[in-house]
C-alpha cells in the first residue's frame, strides 16, 4: 500500500491532517517511476528535481498552518505539450529536441499555484497527431492492462501516467478525443472541458479550433478538482471564454434522478465490438436503475465527422506547423555548408518531422490550396456547423449523449501501422463533441473478457461540465469496473 | 466535369508548397496515403449544405481579451536564446537570394 494508492480527495485530506508529508508522496511517486516506466514509456522527462522543491514548499505551508491549495502534495504529470519554464517541451519531435520554453502554460502556473507537484512530461504522439502514441519521435508507450497494445493517443503518456499511479492526475490536450480514447484504454477517467473553458496559452497548438486541455485522473471527482484549478479565463489566450466557473465537485454529490440520457443511435454501426457493446448497454441498465430517463437518440451527421475532422485538423496543422523553419527555435539541419534558407528549411522540416506528421501536414496543404479550398476545406467548415448543430439540437430534448467512448478496446501495437486511415476511423465516436467544441468525458465501465478496459463516453451542453461530472461520479460508485487496476507490480 | 482537385495532390507538389523535402521512398508511400485519404474526404462532397454558414471555431461567445498594453513577462533575451543560430541578438539565416 502506497499513498497513491488513492485518489486526489484522500489524498490531499491525508496531507492536510499531517498524516503523510507531500515529500513522502513524491518519493513514492518516483519510485514508482523509476521501477516501471522501463517497461511502459509514459514518461519523456522526470522532474524530479521540481518535483521534490515542490512537494518540500506544501510541507513547509502546512507546518506553518497556512492554508493549503486545493491540489497540495497531489502528483500530477504533463503531457510534453505543455510549456513548463526551464523544462525541455518537445511534444515528442525530433524538431522541438533540446527546445527549452522561457515562458510557461497558463494551465501549469495554476497547477503550481494549487500546491501540484509536477513528477515529469509525459510521451505522445508527435505533436499530437495520433491515436495510439506510437507516433512519438522517441519511444512507443505500452498500456498497462497488457505491454503489447497502445495505451491510445494522442496523450497516452498521461493516461499510462494515471492508470500506473506515477501520479494521481495528468493534464492532456484533446483535439479529436486524444484525452477521452486513452482514458477509455487505460481504465482512468478522462475530461475534455469545453472548447473556451480552459486556457491554450502555452500548449504547442495542432489544430487551434478544436484544440482543449483536460484531464486524467483516478477518478470522476479528481477529474472535477483538476478542471476546478485550470479552468477560467485567461487574457494570454483570446479564445478563451469569459465564464465564470462552477463548484465542478459539489456536481459529483448531485442525485441523477430524473436526468434525461439520449443514447446514441449511430454507437452501434458498423465497427462496434461486441464486448464494448455489451459493457456500454449494461451502463445504460445500470442508469436507468439510478433513475435516469433513457431514450435512443440519433445523430445523422455524424458520418461525416471523420472526414469533416481529418479535412480541417490537418489544414490547421499545415498552418501551425509552419513556424517550424530552423530559424527561430528548435533544430536546424544544413544539407551543406553553403545551402539556400530553402534548402535549410526543407531539409530541417524532412529530419525534424516524422512520418504522421508529414502526411498530416500534405493533407492539410491541399486541402488549403487554391483548387481545393473550397470543395473540401469550407465544405468542411460547413458540415462542422451541420454537426453541431444537429448535436446541440439533441441536448435540448437530453440532458447528456452517451456512447461507448471507442468502438474497441486497445489494439495491438502496429495494427494500424500500414492504414493510417484505419487509425483515423477509430476516433468515430469523439470527434462530434471535438467539432461541436462540447464537453465530454470517458469514464471507465468494464473489462472486457481479455481483461481490457472500456469506456463510456458523457457528452454535454456547452460550460455543462456539471451535468457530465454529476453523471459520471453517480455511474462510477456502481461501475462493474470498481475502480480495478492494472497488473504491472 | 468539374476538374477534380485532387490532380494536384501529388505528394512532390504539396511538399514543395509546404516547404517539406521528401525522400523518394516518402513520397511514393505518401502519394498511396493521400490518395485513399482524399477519396474519403472527398464523400463531403454529396453533403447539402446549402445556405449553411461555415464554422471556423465552436466558441462564438464573449472571450478574453487583456488589455492592449506590453507585458514584460517573457524577456526578449530569453526568446532568442532557443534560436539554433544567433549572431549580435539577431537570428541568423542563410543566404535568401540564388
Amino acid at each position: 500500500m502506497t499513498a497513491l494508492d488513492t485518489h486526489i480527495a484522500g489524498l490531499t485530506e491525508r496531507i492536510v491532517r499531517g498524516e503523510i508529508r507531500a515529500a513522502e508522496v513524491t518519493d513514492q511517486a518516483l519510485s514508482r517511476i523509476t521501477a516501471l516506466d522501463g517497461k511502459l514509456g509514459a514518461l519523456l522527462a522526470v522532474t524530479a528535481d521540481d518535483a521534490r522543491q515542490a512537494a518540500s514548499e506544501v510541507d513547509r505551508a502546512r507546518d506553518s498552518g497556512a492554508l493549503l491549495g486545493k491540489l497540495a502534495g497531489v502528483p500530477i504529470a504533463l503531457k510534453d505539450a505543455l510549456c513548463m519554464k526551464g523544462v525541455p517541451t518537445t511534444c515528442a519531435s525530433r524538431m522541438l529536441e533540446g527546445y527549452v520554453p522561457p515562458y510557461e502554460a497558463t494551465v501549469v502556473t495554476r497547477l503550481r499555484a494549487a500546491g501540484a507537484v509536477i513528477v515529469g512530461k509525459t510521451n505522445m504522439d508527435e505533436f499530437a497527431m495520433g491515436s495510439s502514441t506510437e507516433h512519438s519521435a522517441f519511444f512507443p508507450t505500452r498500456n498497462p492492462w497488457d505491454p503489447t497494445r497502445t495505451p491510445g493517443g494522442s496523450s497516452g503518456g498521461s493516461a499510462v501516467a494515471v492508470a500506473a499511479r506515477f501520479s494521481l492526475a495528468a493534464l492532456g490536450s484533446d483535439t479529436g478525443g486524444s484525452i477521452r480514447q486513452p482514458a477509455s484504454y487505460t481504465g482512468t477517467v478522462g475530461l475534455k472541458p469545453t472548447y473556451g473553458r480552459v486556457s491554450r496559452y502555452g500548449l504547442v497548438a495542432f489544430a487551434s479550433s478544436l484544440d482543449q486541455v483536460g484531464a486524467f485522473a483516478t477518478d470522476v471527482r479528481g477529474a472535477a478538482r483538476v478542471l476546478s484549478v485550470i479552468a477560467g479565463p485567461d487574457g494570454r489566450d483570446s479564445t478563451c471564454a469569459l465564464t465564470d466557473v462552477p463548484d465542478f465537485e459539489a456536481a459529483c454529490e448531485r442525485d441523477v434522478r430524473g436526468l434525461r440520457i439520449g443514447v446514441l443511435d449511430e454507437a452501434f454501426g458498423e465497427g462496434l465490438a461486441s464486448d464494448v457493446r455489451e459493457a456500454f448497454e449494461a451502463s445504460i441498465e445500470a442508469l436507468r436503475a439510478l433513475g435516469c430517463v433513457i431514450s435512443r437518440v440519433s445523430l445523422p451527421s455524424m458520418r461525416h465527422a471523420v472526414a469533416t475532422y481529418y479535412v480541417l485538423a490537418t489544414a490547421e496543422a499545415s498552418s501551425n506547423l509552419a513556424r517550424f523553419d530552423g530559424v527561430r527555435y528548435g533544430r536546424r539541419v544544413m544539407p551543406r555548408p553553403d545551402a539556400s534558407l530553402t534548402e535549410m528549411i526543407g531539409a530541417t522540416r524532412d529530419a525534424g518531422f516524422g512520418a504522421e506528421v508529414k502526411r498530416r501536414i500534405l493533407l492539410g496543404t491541399f486541402v488549403l490550396s487554391a483548387e481545393a479550398f473550397e470543395a473540401y476545406y469550407v465544405k468542411a467548415q460547413k458540415v462542422r456547423r451541420l454537426v453541431r448543430d444537429e448535436l446541440l439540437g439533441l441536448l435540448q430534448s437530453v440532458d447528456a449523449v452517451l456512447s461507448p467512448t471507442a468502438p474497441t478496446t486497445a489494439f495491438p501495437l502496429g495494427a494500424h501501422e500500414h492504414d493510417p486511415l484505419a487509425m483515423y476511423l477509430s476516433d468515430v465516436y469523439t470527434l462530434p463533441a471535438s467539432l461541436a467544441g462540447l464537453p465530454a468525458m470517458s469514464v471507465p465501465c468494464g473489462l472486457s473478457p481479455s481483461g481490457l478496459p472500456i469506456g463510456l463516453q458523457i457528452v454535454t451542453r456547452p460550460f455543462d461540465e456539471e451535468t457530465a461530472l454529476r453523471l459520471g461520479a453517480a455511474y462510477e460508485a456502481i461501475s462493474p469496473f470498481g475502480g480495478r487496476r492494472p497488473p504491472i507490480e | 466535369m468539374d476538374h477534380d482537385p485532387r490532380a494536384n495532390a501529388s505528394p512532390e507538389r504539396l511538399a514543395t508548397l509546404a516547404g517539406l523535402t521528401l525522400r523518394p521512398e516518402e513520397s511514393a508511400r505518401l502519394g498511396v496515403d493521400l490518395a485513399r485519404i482524399l477519396a474519403y474526404m472527398g464523400a463531403l462532397a454529396e453533403v447539402d449544405t446549402e445556405g449553411v454558414t461555415p464554422l471556423a471555431s465552436p466558441n462564438e461567445g464573449p472571450c478574453s481579451l487583456r488589455a492592449d498594453v506590453p507585458t514584460h513577462d517573457v524577456e526578449p533575451g530569453a526568446v532568442l536564446e532557443a534560436a539554433p543560430r544567433l549572431q549580435d541578438g539577431a537570428f541568423v539565416v542563410p543566404k535568401i537570394l540564388e
